[in-house]
């Protein structure tokens, strides 16, 4: 498989990540003109999603799965493996925590650990298979954890639909809704801001000193250029191969956990259907790693604009014709650009060299950059 | 309960028109992988297939028609995808999934000011029975599949793609014109999969609604995988999905649990990628061909 071998610092000089966003703003102004709205809508919007306290916590719900999942994405293809299966390992990890957090009985706090822990597990265990036939026989991890995705909507809507785990008071088969011992409380008061924001924020400052300043770190980063080279190095491939996949699952795990505990309390049917568990939220960890220039802290604003635009375009929604599915393309269109930078850096050449900023210097010199 | 009340001819005519649309898309998938491109996005390309037919058919009541235009917009999209891989070195697979995201939200975009109503369209003019199916099922069933086998292992066209899947940079030396047939195979890949997604519209219920592939490009490509890319075992393969998913919508009938069947596909595919793939060679050569 293809390797990321280019390395774009956080803020380049002409960032294709910028450039993608770019771009699709302009095209998004563009749909709106042709529907006969004014684009000015789109940034009223913007602004007011982040002014009113409601779209703040849409924000803060919505963050939970695209930065926790690009992080597990991210610690993997660091390592030079791609972990496709983020929307599987998520919901495996809701399953997980509303088993704990919905039908047992623990003391507060420890409840919610609880929860997590076995949230993360759920999702490590989607992936085990993957792994272990990675370690073991090669087989592309792409597909497998591809295939495994779609296989976790199946199980968590058999298990939702067994007699013992189904709530018995709701008419649609869902699951018992999360105990409060299992809930966190919220530190800020109106906001659903809890520890467990802070420990997601947590686990991005950690990756990123594990990812640069740690010899773990320095080995995962040598695999992910080139395994085989690094195998001669005398680093035990396999086991990093194993870990790294482990962890990309737990931590999918464990955003879909923490996506439970905080927000949603039950799961029901229609969420897991077969379109959700296609197009679901987690998906875009993927995208929010690669807008976010592959780094750790650079999810973290990517993160952010994907939030702040999905809400817009849902403001938007209320009282344009753009629906909530403008959005999405926006968002798909965004990955889409993302994926060849040496594009969106042509781009950015050939519009210098019409203003005549540079002379022609021949060839194509802005492949180098990858 | 009778077993034999399950067990009818019915479901398996209603297995194999399900499995025809599967089989258009993996074929399709089968095509580019064979170059060494795997291609995520043929979900959303059925996606568009199946807009495209049904929004053609809305306007001129013609399901040839409407069938031509949804597979030149799947080759378009396609293309795009090629010059996104081939031609600036970008990452199919992120290409596919941003791919498989712009068709989710445009066709539904498009289908709410195209047609006037949220999240699907009015009943449009589609192909007639030709026996037990439409006739695109003996297409993706009979015609395709034994074209593919021909175009890959009997002709010299065929040998260059494989060859350009097997090592890229070798293939090059010998004289192959390595881009061009990875053009060629992606764009035959969006091909097959608009051709299956516009038979989803045009053949089973006529009319167009949201998210409607429902994990076929995806089925597709375990299909084509536990079908060892080769055309013929990979129609077989979708020939025995699509029955147990016909049989998982019998089972539904008399509410039995219908999960355990659906999970088959994929779960089977995790094993026999498991029990098939050799260490340190893939099968085919997954990379950004440059040229040295």
């Amino acid at each position: 498989m293809e390797k990321i071998t280019f390395k774009l610092g956080f803020v380049p000089k002409a960032s294709p990540q910028i450039l993608s966003v770019v771009i699709t703003l302009v095209i998004a102004v563009l749909i709106i003109l042709s529907t006969g709205v004014s684009p000015s809508k789109l940034s009223e919007s913007m602004v007011e999603v982040l002014s009113s306290r409601s779209s703040v916590n849409l924000i803060l719900e919505v963050m939970v799965p695209f930065l926790l999942c690009g992080l597990g994405f991210l610690i993997a293809i660091k390592g030079g493996l791609y972990n496709i299966g983020l929307q599987g390992q998520f919901l495996m990890g809701m399953m997980g925590a509303s088993l704990v957090g919905g039908y047992l009985s623990l003391p507060a706090y420890f409840h919610g650990t609880m929860a997590l822990l076995v949230g993360a597990f759920f999702g490590f265990l989607l992936i085990l298979p993957a792994a272990i036939l990675k370690v073991r026989k090669g087989a592309p991890e792409i597909v497998s954890t591809l295939m495994l995705t779609f296989i976790a909507p199946f199980v968590v809507l058999f298990l939702v639909k067994l007699p013992q785990i189904a709530d018995p008071i709701a008419g649609e088969p869902r699951t018992r809704p999360v105990l409060p011992t299992a809930q966190f409380p919220s530190l800020i008061p109106g906001f659903a801001f809890n520890l467990l924001h802070l420990l997601i924020l947590a686990l991005v400052v950690v990756s990123f000193f594990l990812l640069e300043n740690t010899r773990i770190g320095l080995r995962i980063k040598a695999m992910g250029k080139d395994p085989i080279a690094t195998s001669y190095a005398g680093i035990n491939v396999d086991r990093l191969t194993f870990l790294l996949l482990g962890l990309s699952g737990a931590l999918c795990g464990l955003a879909g956990a923490i996506y439970l505990l905080t927000f949603k309390g039950w799961i029901f049917v229609e969420e897991v259907s077969i379109e959700a568990g296609l197009f679901g939220d987690a998906w875009m960890g993927i995208g929010t790693c690669f807008l976010g220039g592959l780094h750790p802290i650079g999810i973290i604003p990517a993160t952010l604009f994907f939030a702040v635009m999905r809400n817009a375009v849902l403001t938007m929604s209320f009282t344009t014709p753009m629906t909530v599915e403008f959005g999405q393309f926006l968002e798909g269109f965004i990955i889409f650009l993302i994926a060849a930078p040496s594009l969106l850096i042509g781009i950015w050449w050939r519009a210098k060299k019409l203003r005549g900023k540079i002379k022609n210097k021949g060839g194509k010199q802005w492949i180098s950059l990858r | 309960m009778d077993i034999s009340e399950i067990i009818t001819i019915g479901l398996f005519i209603r297995g194999l028109h399900l499995a025809a649309p599967l089989a258009g898309a993996a074929l399709g998938g089968l095509i580019c992988e064979r170059t060494g491109m795997i291609n995520i996005g043929l979900e959303g390309l059925m996606l568009m297939g199946a807009f495209t037919a049904a929004c053609v058919s809305f306007i001129v009541y013609s399901p040839w028609l409407s069938l031509l235009v949804s597979i030149c917009v799947g080759m378009g999209l396609a293309f795009l995808l090629g010059v996104m891989h081939i031609k600036f070195e970008g990452n199919i697979i992120l290409a596919g999934l941003g791919l498989n995201l712009i068709a989710l939200g445009l066709t539904t975009f498009l289908s709410s000011s195209f047609f006037g109503t949220k999240g699907g369209s009015p009943s449009v003019e589609g192909f007639s029975e030709l026996g037990p199916w439409e006739p695109l099922t003996y297409f993706a069933l009979v015609l395709f599949p034994i074209l593919i086998y021909v175009l890959l292992f009997k002709t010299k066209l065929g040998v260059h793609v494989r060859a350009t899947g097997k090592d890229p940079f070798k293939a090059d030396t010998s004289g192959i014109n390595v881009f061009k047939m990875k053009y060629l195979a992606i764009i035959l890949s969006g091909a097959l999969a608009a051709f299956a997604g516009a038979e989803l519209t045009l053949g089973f219920v006529n009319r167009f609604t949201k998210g409607m592939s429902a994990g076929r490009g995806f089925i597709a490509i375990a299909a084509y995988i536990f079908g060892r890319w080769h055309p013929f075992w990979t129609v077989g393969t979708c020939i025995l999905i699509g029955i147990s998913q016909s049989l998982a919508i019998s089972l539904q009938g008399i509410g039995l649990p219908t999960e355990p069947l659906l999970i088959m596909p994929y779960a089977i595919t995790v094993v026999i990628l498991g029990l098939t793939s050799i260490k340190g060679r893939a099968p085919f050569a997954y990379v950004v061909y440059k040229r040295k």
